[in-house]
């Protein structure tokens, strides 16, 4: 019972760990995505640090609760009043916490920094989706005059094509931050597909959210899915390595949310379900919950079978 | 802690030379994936890279692999700490009694291994990684150059250049000698050759090198050698060395002939100039041994040195040596004329054979000029030769923009090859001393933008321009950029990416990125993040023992052999966490870098130290729960 409510007590802990977290690492990326070269910017933003608490406060919870399940496995407490707490914490955080985040976020909008044009300072090569430009001036509007560099496949007889006062069509990416900076820091792939996975999710959130409660419930159902976390915690009696578990299969729940929302295969699923079990299916929260039970069962049952096998082999010794 | 360090050592050089197999495992499959994979093998088989010829394929993958194994080395290391110790602390930890002191010994245990695996790591980040990289890039550039030369010896063939397209297959050959379409195209490039030249007559000739410049001979030793020369009847030599002490006495920087001048070997030296030349004019054809046409052609080319005009001087003796083999006096004139003339031009067969040894490519940057002007410089590749203690650089492609002050363009060139050699700055006036004044090494990069055939002198390639200085009477064969030979030297390193600069190069460069077009944030955020990964690592290492500590398994239990069997899992997690703290650690960086300027450095690793200190309590507060 101690073990149990000191769960309580780390899951705070984690949440407002993750909060602050989540707030100063999205208050660097505005900082960076700010910077334009050879001029100074501002470091603490308060405006910053609040959006990326908002903004990343149900991510932040739904990892809190992969922390928990973490901190079950290195305190190996796998009692039932355990599961109990993780279970009312998970429908805390996705019936209080994310429901409340969700309304306070500001909605339609990508994690993505400030969507103000920055000045482009002039003396610079940069690459931009329009080719590489070297500016020797430029204003505000990107009238500019300057070389742009041609390809190395171009006429063999230049490198440069000077221009004067040209109205300059930079795409928004070029604008909304310095290529010279964000050049400097290359985001790996994988990390952008995550983000990309979590922007997607969380809209996904938002839109339900927006649409109703029994809508939002095809969301909420990622919370049974994540119980199945606490089947995986069994699988193995070396602790790192069912955490190891339990963070891929954090991942791959989340995956696997992601895919049936996104992609078509949710509605040729839909409508295989229709035909065998009629209007049921067309219920909108129907087949995430029925794949995040499914997840659950599998894994728990999975879970079961391993700790089973140990027992059965070492007579519950812990070897 | 002697036993537990052991332990940790055997398993760490276990898993390396593992993983270096499963890396190079992965890599051939990745380059070359057999047939039939399932899903996920579209993903990772990333398949050869289109324009890598066959011949380098294995070396491509094994590079490759390397490079991986390299690039993945940190993120092995931190996996190998957090294995090896939530094993070892167990079993250790069954002995040990006094739980304060064995944290202790557990944590100088960890800094220990954390620290060699830092070396080792530093070793492969910053010395072993940029080397296999400028080998992956000059495989890539070797096979993109193959198939350039290739196609252009097919279009020489198709327009019936048959030299230039023997030419080029030759230099495709010397990438890959084993190509059957190369070769074969150069057979019947030969036929057609012969052919071609059986019907026109064509030939070429390949002179003897002249070697051995005379500099530096005192003024004494001139007049003795020129009056030497007069009694032995060498007229020419006679005259030369006797105009030679007579500029001695009219040159302003008479450091190039050192020695005390007195007004009697002027006198001595005018009148054996005089009389070497009255010879010279009376003598027929029969003193040089020579036709009276090529007498009159030997004394042209004589006079054009005396002018100065060694252009013309080279093309005559040239022609001379060509026609008769040539005297001494030829050679020795040809010689002169060839030193000279490469002061002011260089040979466009110097530049034949130069693309695959390229080392640097696609160069871009500005110089500003001292009247508030600036020049935008742009190289397609630069080749680097050894030449008499000095470096000599052939830039091809090379395209200079000149603004004014009042920002417009006032002069534009392109030249197909230019020859860059480093010269001292106070040559060239007092604006060019300027900008080398607090270096060590006063030199700047000169520039020479026209060269010559070494046989036909209706052969030049000179700058095309696009946009002429009203202040230039006629076009240069030679320029000056107005900045220190080191500088430029920094720059071309610079082109290619701060990732590819040494450190020492990179904190020299950040000081003056902004003065060549180079952002100065995007070279100083790569040079902290470099100087502070050490200190992310040992972090990292200590955050990998802790949860080691905390994730370890029963002191009673068994290390099962399965469990080994997903020891790769743990890896490719690790490097996927270690790739998004090294990219929060670019942008903590970055962020700090954008508000304080130059203080990042200190800011960023006192920031690290601190959460070491926090770390390190946390470590040795831990307890046998």
């Amino acid at each position: 019972m101690k073990k149990a409510c000191f769960l309580i007590l780390r899951f705070v802990l984690f949440l407002l760990l993750f909060t602050v977290a989540s707030g100063c690492l999205y208050m660097l990326f505005v900082d960076c995505t700010a910077i334009t070269a050879g001029l100074k910017s501002s470091f603490f933003s308060f405006s910053a640090f609040a959006e990326g608490v908002v903004r990343f406060f149900p991510f932040s919870s739904i990892l809190t609760l992969l922390l928990l399940f973490l901190s079950c496995i290195r305190h190996r407490n796998h009692s039932l009043w355990a599961a109990g707490i993780v279970i009312v914490l998970s429908v805390l955080v996705f019936v209080v916490f994310i429901p409340f985040s969700l309304r306070a976020s500001p909605s339609g909008k990508a994690v993505s920094a400030s969507t103000d044009r920055i000045v482009l300072t002039p003396g610079y090569f940069r690459k931009t989706s329009q080719g590489t430009f070297y500016f020797i001036n430029i204003d505000k509007n990107y009238i500019a005059s300057g070389v742009k560099v041609l390809p190395a496949t171009a006429a063999a007889n230049r490198i440069f094509e000077p221009f004067s006062f040209l109205k300059l069509e930079l795409e928004p990416a070029d604008t909304m931050r310095d290529v010279l900076i964000s050049e400097t820091i290359p985001q790996p792939a994988f990390f952008t597909f995550a983000v990309a996975v979590v922007n997607y999710l969380s809209q996904y959130a938002s839109n339900l959210y927006n649409a109703g409660w029994l809508s939002y419930l095809s969301f909420a159902a990622i919370g049974i899915g994540l119980f199945s976390l606490w089947g995986i915690s069994f699988f193995s009696s070396w602790p790192l390595l069912s955490a190891l578990f339990v963070v891929n299969g954090f991942a791959l729940i989340l995956g696997v949310n992601y895919i049936i929302t996104e992609t078509a295969l949710l509605d040729s699923f839909i409508n295989v379900l229709i035909a065998y079990s009629g209007s049921l299916a067309a219920l909108p929260f129907f087949v995430p919950l029925i794949i995040n039970v499914l997840l659950l069962l599998f894994f728990s049952a999975l879970g079961f079978l391993a700790w089973f096998l140990r027992y059965r082999r070492y007579a519950g010794a812990d070897v | 802690m002697k036993s537990m360090n052991i332990k940790v050592t055997i398993f760490l050089i276990f898993y390396f030379i593992v993983a270096f197999f499963l890396v190079l495992g992965f890599s051939f499959v990745r380059v070359m994936p057999p047939e039939n994979l399932p899903f996920i093998g579209n993903i990772i088989c990333k398949g050869v890279p289109q324009d890598i010829l066959p011949l380098f394929l294995s070396r491509y993958t094994v590079n490759n692999a390397f490079l991986l194994f390299f690039m993945m080395y940190p993120s092995l290391e931190i996996t190998g700490i957090l294995i090896a110790y939530s094993w070892v602390f167990a079993k250790n930890h069954k002995t040990s009694s006094e739980n304060s002191k064995t944290m202790f010994m557990y944590l100088r245990s960890v800094l220990v291994v954390a620290i060699v695996c830092l070396i080792l790591s530093v070793v492969a980040t910053e010395i072993v990684q940029p080397l296999l990289l400028s080998k992956q890039m000059s495989i890539q550039n070797a096979s993109h150059d193959f198939q350039e030369f290739t196609e252009m010896a097919k279009k020489s063939a198709a327009n019936k250049d048959y030299d230039l397209a023997e030419m080029y297959a030759n230099q495709a050959l010397s990438i890959d000698p084993t190509s059957k379409e190369t070769l074969e195209l150069l057979r019947q490039n030969e036929i057609s050759s012969s052919h071609f030249e059986s019907t026109t007559g064509v030939h070429s000739f390949t002179g003897e090198e002249p070697t051995g410049p005379e500099i530096n001979i005192p003024v004494k030793e001139l007049l003795r050698r020129a009056s030497a020369a007069y009694s032995s009847g060498s007229f020419f030599d006679a005259h030369y060395y006797a105009t030679l002490v007579q500029r001695a006495f009219t040159l302003e920087d008479k450091k190039t002939i050192a020695s005390a001048l007195a007004p009697e070997d002027f006198t001595a030296a005018t009148q054996i100039a005089a009389d070497a030349w009255k010879k010279l004019q009376a003598s027929d054809s029969t003193l040089g041994g020579l036709s009276e046409a090529m007498y009159a052609l030997k004394m042209q080319g004589y006079s054009a040195i005396l002018t100065g005009d060694y252009v013309r001087a080279y093309y005559v003796f040239r022609e001379l040596q060509n026609a008769t083999g040539g005297d001494p006096d030829i050679l020795r004139y040809l010689q002169i004329a060839q030193e000279n003339l490469e002061k002011q031009f260089f040979f466009i067969d110097e530049t034949f054979d130069l693309q695959p040894f390229e080392s640097v490519r696609n160069v871009s940057f500005s110089v500003k000029k001292k009247n508030g002007g600036r020049y935008v410089v742009g190289i397609r590749g630069i080749s680097s030769f050894a030449h008499s203690g000095g470096l000599v650089q052939y830039l091809r492609g090379l395209h200079i923009v000149s603004y004014s002050v009042s920002n417009s363009v006032d002069e534009e060139f392109y030249v197909p090859y230019a020859k860059l050699l480093s010269e001292d700055a106070a040559h060239f006036g007092s604006e060019y001393a300027a900008v080398v004044e607090k270096q060590w090494k006063k030199t700047v990069p000169f520039l020479i933008l026209t060269s010559v055939d070494r046989n036909n002198k209706d052969v030049a390639i000179k700058p095309t321009y696009y946009h002429e200085s009203p202040n230039v009477v006629a076009q240069q064969s030679v320029f000056v950029l107005p900045m220190p030979y080191e500088d430029f030297l920094l720059i071309t390193q610079a082109a290619q990416g701060a990732a590819q600069m040494s450190l020492d190069s990179l904190a020299v460069f950040c000081a003056k990125a902004s003065l060549y077009g180079f952002a100065w944030e995007s070279f100083f955020q790569p040079l902290c993040s470099r100087l502070c990964s050490p200190f992310l690592f040992i972090v990292l290492a200590l955050i990998a023992a802790i949860i080691a500590w905390k994730f370890r398994i029963s002191e009673n239990q068994m290390v099962h052999l399965w469990w080994f069997l997903l020891i790769p899992c743990f890896s490719g997690c690790i490097y996927f966490l270690m790739s998004i703290c090294s990219y929060f650690h670019n942008v903590l960086i970055c962020a700090v870098l954008g508000a304080t300027g130059g203080l990042a450095l200190p800011i960023v690793i006192a920031l690290y130290l601190a959460f070491f200190a926090v770390l390190c309590l946390l470590f040795t507060s831990m307890r046998n729960d």
